[in-house]
């Protein structure tokens, strides 16, 4: 296991009623990097998504994660809220934003430890106040970056897919994680909101040394900036290495177009 | 002596819940609806028996009185769904909204029961607020032509929950419309392509939903001495229970926990009675401990919404070195 | 003259205490999603508090022998009365105990009640209050020291010793009055703040919320502490307004009756569940006089008010989902939005056009 791993997925399988969603997967991911994960529809990557923030826990194998004091935890299924906690951020592929809440509020809401969350303190006005002026702002600048002020106090069903998209992954970028899981940001996203998408998690990353793993169908856009790929196929680890050679690897460009 | 009679008790509301906890399951798989009107079937069932009893003056035919309870049962299944469900799938309400349509509803027809009750005494002059037992005279002519002479509800309840479970079973493993509705449960998209069309078939479980459970209905008024507009709630709670066990989707695991509540509401009552003195009124109460056991210790989640939340997750995390 | 008095002040009591349960329910059921059928079970084991506390507390406070002094018999309410007759001080110190007793043990009973219950589905949840307020019924019914299927009377009233009855129930209106209105700030501070961003996001989709890192099942248990503790209260309010309890008086129809409130008015807006409870409070006080004068020819007229406002509720559902007020973002944050868009020299609303 190497020193500077943020996240070790060791060994992990889960089975669906007989199918095989992931075999023995072995993933690290290096912290501070943008790693990419791609794979055929139907290769197990949102369900790795899925076994590491605790939906389900896997059916064999482990999760460990290295904490802020740098040492490894093993997270293995926890609750998702727990693993949130730990610093570990995932947006979903098929959006799930809270529909009576407008656009803006569904971005307040990912915030940890709001003063105004607890009971008490949701009571004085003057506890939270200032914090949620903080947070609108930094809402509203997240917003102008993708020039989309103009849908801030919208609701879901207003928008556009594409915008919906958008703004799922917004929600997970509203507040600094060490580990993001993007599942398909860039799906349904014209190019040029990719790529501002794009150039935001990459500035992140590079200021902030903020960890991403990426799951992406459009390989061009995230070979751009992904440091590291990790390709699955039908549940199991097939290819790993940087862009170029992924590019290369005669066995990747099979598992895309054959069967 | 005690123990036979709380067997045989187990026995009959076994058929009895099991008879209106299947359809309670059976409805939620195929239409997603959480009915809480389903105490309405019930009640409806066991007073069109003992209306037809009273106006028979009291020759009421065993299946003279399913076929009206379950054309009842079912053309109330059937309003519901036309009325209410319906025009709310229709504007794409939350399922909570179906719920809380569908308590109201509950309401409505178990009101509109105390007057219906209400007006008949008035005509009739007997109280239709607590009933004696209904007789069925069909099931004592045959009791007597062949010389068997066990209680008659035992006979009732066994023969009219064979006849219903094995129908219900045949028309769902053998008929092409039972392979639709369980289509409509697993796949509501692949139900519409293979040709169903999905209003019909909604209605006609709802059709089902509701007669099956008004058959209970008439078991319970044939077994017990005083039936009240009250016993669809008693009962319900018993079919949430079950059906909660069998996760809202197996029927027969749903089937099952009915006959263990029973037998567990039953025994545990006689205890609680012999010991401690207690009214049959802190039955629900021993079902109730059984459900919350199971819901700390086991819950099914993931039926009917639910988190993917575990209490058990270890606080003091282990630490692997690298 | 003093009959319309009466006739207000009567109403006015039962609105207050019917809007609390009406508030609380819409903070569950309306903002946080727990599709609370049990409503019933906590307002009447806040009653059945109330009602041991001012009982039984008081005789043996001032020495008298509660084996033989139970609030069921004949002695034990002759004295009742007298006491709340001539000792101002303690029946008032006992009746704000009460309330405070009835807040924290309902408070708690919901609390360790709705933790297990909580992570699974709705449909359930209802399903597991709504047994819960039967079970307590069997209970009641089969506890002899609470009175069994009879119940508990003589609950001295706290302002009985005033000697006139408009003054005492003036007091009385205004102590639920200012609970009443307590709760109403306490849920709508609730709504517009973060917390009630995070139950309403719970409401639209629990499982998301969890995966954002919120603890639903803890946030939600203890918004149901406070609000069962205050059905509680109202509970205990009803039991010493009314006189007297009894299993009867907790059916499932209240608990129908609240929300039949709160849909009406708009189930998550405090303000319309205010609304709801004031129109069907009224409702019911005037059928309540209107009975006696339709009178029953065929069937009592009180049937009938479940079935009408049964099927306005369905209507309301069906054609008008949201009620007479509908739920409004939050001012705040909306403010704060506004104020952050002029900063940056943005058109406010409407300005779309500018952005692209
Ligand atoms: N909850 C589930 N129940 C049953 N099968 C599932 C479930 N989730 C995913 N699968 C199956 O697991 C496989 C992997 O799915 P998924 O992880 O979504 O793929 P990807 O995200 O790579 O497209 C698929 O064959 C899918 O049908
Ligand atoms: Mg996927």
């Amino acid at each position: 296991m190497k020193e500077d791993a943020i996240l070790v997925i060791n060994e992990v399988s889960k089975y669906f009623e007989g199918l095989k969603a992931l075999s023995k997967v072995t993933i690290e991911i290096p912290e501070k990097c943008i790693v990419g994960l791609i794979g055929p529809n139907g290769s197990g990557k949102t369900t790795l998504f899925n076994v590491i923030t605790g939906f389900y826990p896997p059916d064999e194998g482990k999760i460990l994660y290295k904490t802020l004091s740098g040492i490894f935890v093993d997270i293995t299924g926890l609750n998702p809220h727990e693993v949130f906690k730990m610093g570990v951020i995932r947006t979903f592929q098929i959006p799930r934003l809270f529909p009576s809440l407008t656009v803006l509020e569904n971005l307040l809401i990912t915030p940890l430890n709001q003063r105004g969350e607890s009971v008490v303190n949701s009571l004085r006005r003057s506890k939270w106040l200032r914090e949620e002026e903080e947070l609108v702002h930094r809402a509203v600048n997240l917003l102008k970056t993708f020039n989309r002020l103009n849908i801030a106090s919208k609701y879901p069903s207003e928008l556009s897919i594409g915008d919906i998209k958008l703004i799922e992954t917004l929600r997970g970028l509203m507040t600094p994680a060490r580990l993001y899981l993007l599942d398909e940001p860039l799906a349904g996203l014209d190019l040029h909101t990719a790529r501002s998408l794009l150039r935001l998690i990459w500035k992140l990353n590079k200021n902030h040394g903020l960890t991403f793993l990426i799951v992406e169908h459009r390989v061009d856009l995230l070979m751009e900036i992904a440091d590291f790929i990790y390709v699955l196929h039908n549940g199991s680890l097939l290819a790993s290495g940087t862009p170029g050679e992924i590019i290369n690897d005669p066995k990747v460009v099979r598992a895309y177009i054959g069967e | 002596m005690e123990i036979a009679r709380a067997l045989i008790c187990s026995y009959v509301f076994s058929w009895i819940y099991i008879l209106s906890s299947i359809p309670l399951t059976l409805s939620y798989r195929t239409t997603k609806v959480f009915n809480f009107a389903h105490p309405v079937f019930i009640t409806y069932g066991a007073y069109v028996a003992i209306f037809l009893n009273e106006f028979l003056n009291k020759n009421t035919p065993l299946f003279i009185a399913a076929l009206f309870s379950f054309t009842t049962g079912g053309l109330i299944g059937v309003l519901n769904y036309l009325l209410i469900i319906r025009p709310l799938h229709q504007r794409g309400a939350s399922p909570n909204v179906h719920m809380i349509a569908t308590m109201g509803a509950w309401f409505v027809y178990q009101y509109a029961l105390y007057i219906i009750c209400q007006v008949l005494m008035k005509l009739r002059g007997a109280s239709f607020l607590s009933y004696p037992s209904v007789e069925y005279v069909d099931i004592s002519y045959i009791q007597r032509a062949i010389g068997l002479n066990t209680p008659q509800y035992i006979v009732t309840s066994t023969t009219l929950g064979l006849v219903v479970i094995l129908s219900l079973y045949v028309l769902l493993n053998k008929t092409m419309l039972g392979f639709a509705m369980r289509g409509i449960a697993d796949n509501q998209i692949l139900a519409t392509l293979c040709g169903i069309p999905r209003d019909k078939l909604m209605a006609l479980t709802w059709f089902l939903t509701g007669g099956i459970t008004a058959l209970s209905g008439i078991l319970w008024v044939n077994f017990s001495g005083s039936t009240t507009p009250e016993i669809g709630l008693h009962v319900v709670v018993i079919n949430f229970a079950a059906a909660f066990i069998g996760g809202l989707s197996s029927l027969l695991v749903t089937a099952l926990a009915s006959a263990a509540l029973a037998l567990t509401e039953n025994i545990v009552f006689l205890f609680l009675s012999y010991h401690l003195g207690l009214q049959p009124t802190i039955r629900l109460a021993i079902v109730f401990g059984v459900v919350f056991t199971i819901l700390v210790i086991r819950p099914p989640l993931g039926a009917g919404g639910g988190l993917p939340y575990r209490f058990r997750t270890r606080i003091g995390r282990k630490v692997a070195g690298p | 003259m003093i009959d319309v008095l009466s006739f207000a002040i009567h109403w006015l009591t039962y609105f207050t205490i019917y809007a609390i349960l009406a508030i609380t329910l819409v903070l569950e059921a309306g903002i946080s999603g727990i599709t609370n059928f049990g409503k019933v079970a906590f307002f009447g084991l806040g009653a059945y508090i109330g009602a041991v506390v001012n009982t039984y507390t008081l005789l043996a406070l001032l020495g008298y022998d509660v084996n033989t002094y139970t609030p069921f018999t004949a002695q034990g309410v002759s004295v009742l009365s007298k006491i709340a007759a001539s000792e101002p001080i303690i029946v008032i110190m006992i009746f704000f105990m009460s309330l405070a007793i009835s807040f924290v043990i309902t408070g708690l009973f919901g609390r360790l009640l709705i933790y297990p219950v909580i992570r699974v589905g709705a449909g359930f949840v209802g399903f597991t209050l709504l047994s819960v307020g039967e079970i307590l019924r069997a209970i009641y019914m089969n506890t002899h020291f609470l009175g069994g299927t009879y119940g508990m009377f003589g609950i001295p009233q706290p302002f009985t010793w005033l000697r006139s009855p408009v003054l005492s129930a003036l007091c009385y209106l205004a102590v639920t009055f200012s609970i009443f209105l307590s709760a109403y700030i306490l849920v709508s501070r609730i709504h517009e703040s973060p917390l009630g961003r995070v139950l309403r996001a719970i409401r639209d989709d629990d499982v998301a919320a969890l995966f954002l890192g919120k603890d639903v099942p803890r946030i939600k248990s203890s918004v149901f502490f406070l609000t069962s503790g205050l059905s509680g209260v109202a509970g205990a309010l009803y039991a010493c307004y009314v006189g007297s309890v009894n299993p009867q008086m907790f059916v499932v129809l209240v608990t129908f009756n609240v929300w039949a409130m709160i849909i009406i008015g708009g189930s998550s807006s405090p303000m319309g569940a205010v609304l709801g409870a004031a129109l069907l409070s009224l409702v019911d006080r005037l059928l309540q006089y209107a009975t006696p004068v339709i009178g029953g020819v065929l069937f009592s007229a009180d049937y009938l008010r479940p079935i009408f406002i049964g099927c306005i509720m369905i209507a309301i559902l069906v054609k008008k989902p949201m009620g007479l007020l509908p739920e409004k973002p939050p001012k705040i944050t909306a403010g704060f939005l506004r104020k952050a868009l002029e900063e940056i020299g943005e058109v406010n609303e409407g300005g779309c056009d500018t952005c692209d």
